[in-house]
């Protein structure tokens, strides 16, 4: 996609070469890439805790590492859409547990396939992320941080009442080999995270619905007065936000072998920092998934490095905090350049930066 | 007050010199913003500065306003010359700016506005609200206006919030002050009262930076021109030396062939939108008028007459509107952008930042935003074929731009509208509405819009325009349907009518 289009100028004036950008060099474009700068974070870390810790680098650890991030994995993808349209979804982990609930409840009290149970758990995870979610700020206009700070309570409360807050044992061969099971020597959870991402990355790239998304986060009355149906829109994104969470749900009771009331209770925050590192706009409009996953395997790996190294788990917050928070101040410099901070360098720091002739008369 | 000047950097210029920038350059990214920029400021003088978009006029104001550091150059402060890295700290002093987006607090008072982040006004037990309000009364006497400064700004009309952003910069006690674009929100009636303002500040001994792309407004107000071009100053001279012709080719750099509008050769009254009865609750009353194949209307009227109203209405954007709208069976208002679209109706919004493009994605993708509406949201985008339809309209349009994939907000403000015509037009409507068709766009990419307008008409859409540039109407509008105070006072033909009997009748002084 390089095509020059500059149009041959007609003989009577002269165009004014208003547009006379150059690319920038290598290294810029390497840097201004979030998720460059990530996986070279990620080949860094790597290093560091294969060099300290043999037992990093192990075939063991590295499935623990896997099955660490799934969960998170499939939420970020799913919370990646409501970032580029510009909105927030606070309530992905009480979906998330909601929707567990759900499953244990089809599986005990109808006698239905568990292929069936699951499509029909995520159905309801899309039912409770579109339909109320996406009606009340797609449809009703109501701010998307109190719709969704809503229902991350309103959903914890349903899931306490429908389970009496008691554990629910499910029991079920597909679930266990959804969690623990290989094809060919690949657990079915990488396979299942890298077809995840794929379907992502190919709706929201390739297909027109993709571009709608990013239309509206890029500006959303634009994109109405182009024709696009933003509230519709909206609707299927919080929809699909909601059965990734349910999809996350069900990958939970698998691993557990239950469905709990207690799981996804801080799940948000660090499904909400991997897809912010991976470089999605909180205004919408830019980022993408590929960032995510990586945003969330650079989360997985430190987390899992360090705990590995015997380091307590308060020491990953700390770091994991620092890295987000660095990562936000990162992106405003690589955006705006360092003159848009309001922050200067105190006293004689500053004042190297030259005052009066030295430079023309020397 | 008449000194000999010549090109820049060769003057010797007597009077009070108050700043001088000197070769000033500025760099972002790979852009050369700027590449020689230089301004000379006196007391008591009016300078205005002119160029085209993209010719380096807003970023040389914000190293003026000390918002931005200038990469090279010389600033000349009374008689210490400085680097510009020196001088920055004192410039935003010195220099207060008025721009577009005014800076104001809109549910403050007009008094605290005025004393916004600098009050001296503290006492340790709070702020002196008496001499707050008596010194921001005094400030706005200074101005010759009448304006209770204990007034929510959020009841103040434009022009007077922007008299209350000017006496801020005055209660700063700042020399200069810049003005930025400051008519181009405002209506007819309005600019004039701002304009007494500067002259009597400028008598007062501010110097006063004014820019706008009305060239007849600058000539009528200014003592002193420079004049922009691909990043570099190319001409200072004082007003007299100055005719319009000699401003807008300093400012093109050629000799610009004037456009002439092709005269509409048949007549049609093939009827293609008839609108009966359009109301718009506290704006429009039962307003009719017809669209027909090959002509283009002129909806005129001032600002506050109904006329945006109109023409969002007609795409979709007023709920509350009644009426019949009739593009080929006779319907209501459409209720949404999407249902205009579907009956024929292409909008072009006045704000393109704000209402028409998605400035951070690409050019070809703003080409082609909504296309869903013609297909299933869940079809792979056909690229190909998309990019063959960008690059033949890019083409046409005769867009300046590196590659269709750079994001449509680095291209000037006349491409962008290019751009936005270009995805209105690519729908093939059968009614093309406009509203300020080429606000923020610089004359020779207005004269292009006006011409690509003309070529649509002659192949026979339908056009309806608003626009507050009677200069433009004129040029534009094959007819006019003038609108006062929400109803339609007059309709004529453009051989009827003249710019006086126009704007008379949009004042509503004759019927």
């Amino acid at each position: 996609m390089n095509e020059s289009t500059t149009a041959p100028a007609p003989e009577r004036a002269p165009q004014p070469a208003v547009d006379d950008r150059r690319s920038a060099p290598l290294w810029r474009t390497l840097l201004s890439n979030r998720a460059a700068v990530n996986v070279a974070g990620i080949a860094v870390m790597v290093v560091i805790f294969a060099s300290l810790q043999p037992n990093f680098l192990t075939t063991a650890n590295l499935q623990t590492l896997l099955s660490s991030i799934t969960i998170l994995w499939v939420l970020a993808l799913g919370l990646t859409f409501v970032l580029l349209l510009g909105g927030f979804d606070l309530s992905v982990g009480s979906n998330l547990a909601l929707s567990g609930i759900a499953l244990g409840w089809l599986f005990t009290s109808f006698d239905l396939p568990m292929v069936m149970v699951i499509v029909l758990t995520i159905l309801f995870g899309a039912l409770l992320g579109g339909g109320v979610n996406g009606f009340l700020i797609g449809r009703m206009q109501a701010s998307f941080m109190v719709v969704t700070l809503g229902t991350l309570t309103l959903f914890r409360g349903l899931v306490n009442l429908a389970s009496d807050t008691k554990t629910q044992p499910v029991t079920s061969e597909l679930l266990d080999n959804l969690a623990f099971g290989k094809v060919a020597g690949i657990p079915i959870t990488l396979i299942l995270m890298v077809v995840t991402l794929l379907i992502a990355w190919y709706v929201l790239r390739f297909t027109y619905f993709g571009r709608d998304v990013y239309a509206v986060g890029g500006n959303a009355k634009a994109a109405r007065l182009a024709g696009i149906r933003v509230s519709r829109t909206t609707v299927i994104v919080y929809a699909i936000a909601g059965g990734a969470a349910a999809l996350g749900g069900v990958i939970q009771v698998a691993r557990l072998g239950a469905a709990s009331p207690l799981v996804g209770e801080t799940i948000m925050f660090d499904a909400a920092a991997a897809v912010l590192l991976g470089g999605t706009s909180l205004r919408g409009g830019s980022g993408g998934v590929g960032g995510t996953a990586v945003g969330v395997v650079f989360l997985g790996v430190l987390s899992n490095g360090l705990a590995v190294s015997g380091v307590q788990s308060f020491w990953q917050q700390i770091l994991s905090g620092c890295i987000l928070a660095s990562a936000a101040v990162a992106d405003k410099i690589q955006r705006d350049g360092w003159r848009s901070l309001e922050f200067r360098l105190p006293g004689a720091l500053a004042r190297s930066g030259g005052r009066a002739r030295a430079d023309t008369s020397g | 007050m008449e000194t000999a000047i010549a090109s820049p950097g060769t003057e010797e210029r007597r009077g009070d010199d108050l700043i001088s920038l000197h070769g000033l350059r500025k760099r972002f990214g790979g852009v050369h913003a700027l590449r020689d920029g230089s301004l000379d400021l006196r007391r008591g003088e009016i300078h205005a500065l002119i160029g085209e978009n993209g010719s380096g006029k807003s970023t040389l104001l914000n190293i003026l306003s000390g918002q931005f550091r200038a990469d090279g150059g010389e600033v000349v402060l009374g008689s210490a010359t400085l680097t510009p890295a020196a001088a920055q700290a004192e410039l935003a002093q010195r220099v207060a700016i008025v721009t577009q987006e005014l800076s104001l607090a809109p549910d403050l008072s007009v008094g605290e506005n005025i004393h916004l982040g600098h009050s001296k006004r503290r006492r340790p037990w709070g702020i002196d609200w008496r001499s707050t309000y008596a010194d921001a009364r005094e400030a706005i006497r200074q101005l010759g206006v009448d304006i209770d400064p204990r007034t929510p700004l959020s009841q103040l009309r434009l022009d007077q919030r922007q008299l209350v952003e000017i006496a801020r910069a005055l209660v700063q006690g700042a020399p200069v002050l810049i003005l930025d674009e400051p008519t181009s929100a405002l209506t007819d009636e309005a600019v004039e009262p701002l304009f007494t303002v500067l002259r009597r500040l400028r008598d007062q001994g501010t110097a006063v930076v004014f820019v706008s792309h009305r060239l007849d407004e600058l000539l009528g107000l200014a003592d002193q021109i420079t004049v922009l071009r691909n990043g570099r100053t190319v001409a200072a001279r004082p007003r007299a030396a100055y005719t319009r012709q000699l401003l807008v080719s300093d400012m093109l750099g050629y000799e610009p062939e004037h456009y002439t509008p092709p005269a509409l050769e048949v007549e049609s009254t093939e009827g293609i939108l008839e609108v009966r009865g359009l109301s718009v609750p506290g704006a429009l009353r039962e307003v009719s008028f017809e669209v027909n194949e090959g002509e283009v209307v002129g909806l005129f009227g001032l600002a506050g007459s109904g006329c945006s109203e109109a023409v969002r209405a007609l795409a979709g954007l007023e709920p509350g509107a009644s009426g019949t709208v009739d593009l080929g069976g006779r319907d209501s208002v459409p209720a949404s952008p999407l249902e205009a679209g579907r009956r024929g109706l292409s909008f072009v919004p006045g704000d393109r930042g704000d209402e028409g493009l998605a400035l951070e994605m690409s050019i070809l993708d703003n080409l082609n935003l909504g296309g869903p509406a013609r297909h299933s949201r869940w079809r792979r985008i056909r690229r190909n074929a998309e990019a063959e339809a960008g690059r033949a309209a890019a083409a046409s349009m005769n867009l300046v731009a590196s590659s269709l994939s750079a994001p449509v907000g680095s291209l000037s403000g006349g491409n962008q509208q290019k751009v936005l015509l270009a995805r209105c037009l690519g729908v093939r409507p059968k009614v093309l509405v406009l509203e300020e068709p080429t606000r923020g766009v610089d004359v020779g990419a207005k004269a292009e819009i006006h011409r690509i307008l003309h070529q649509a008409r002659d192949a026979g859409l339908g056009i309806l325009v608003t626009s507050s540039d009677l200069e433009e109407m004129l040029v534009l509008c094959d007819r006019f349907v003038v609108i006062f105070d929400g109803q339609v006072v007059a309709q004529a033909r453009r051989t009827e009518v003249t710019e006086t009997r126009l704007s008379h009748l949009a004042s509503g002084e004759e019927s």
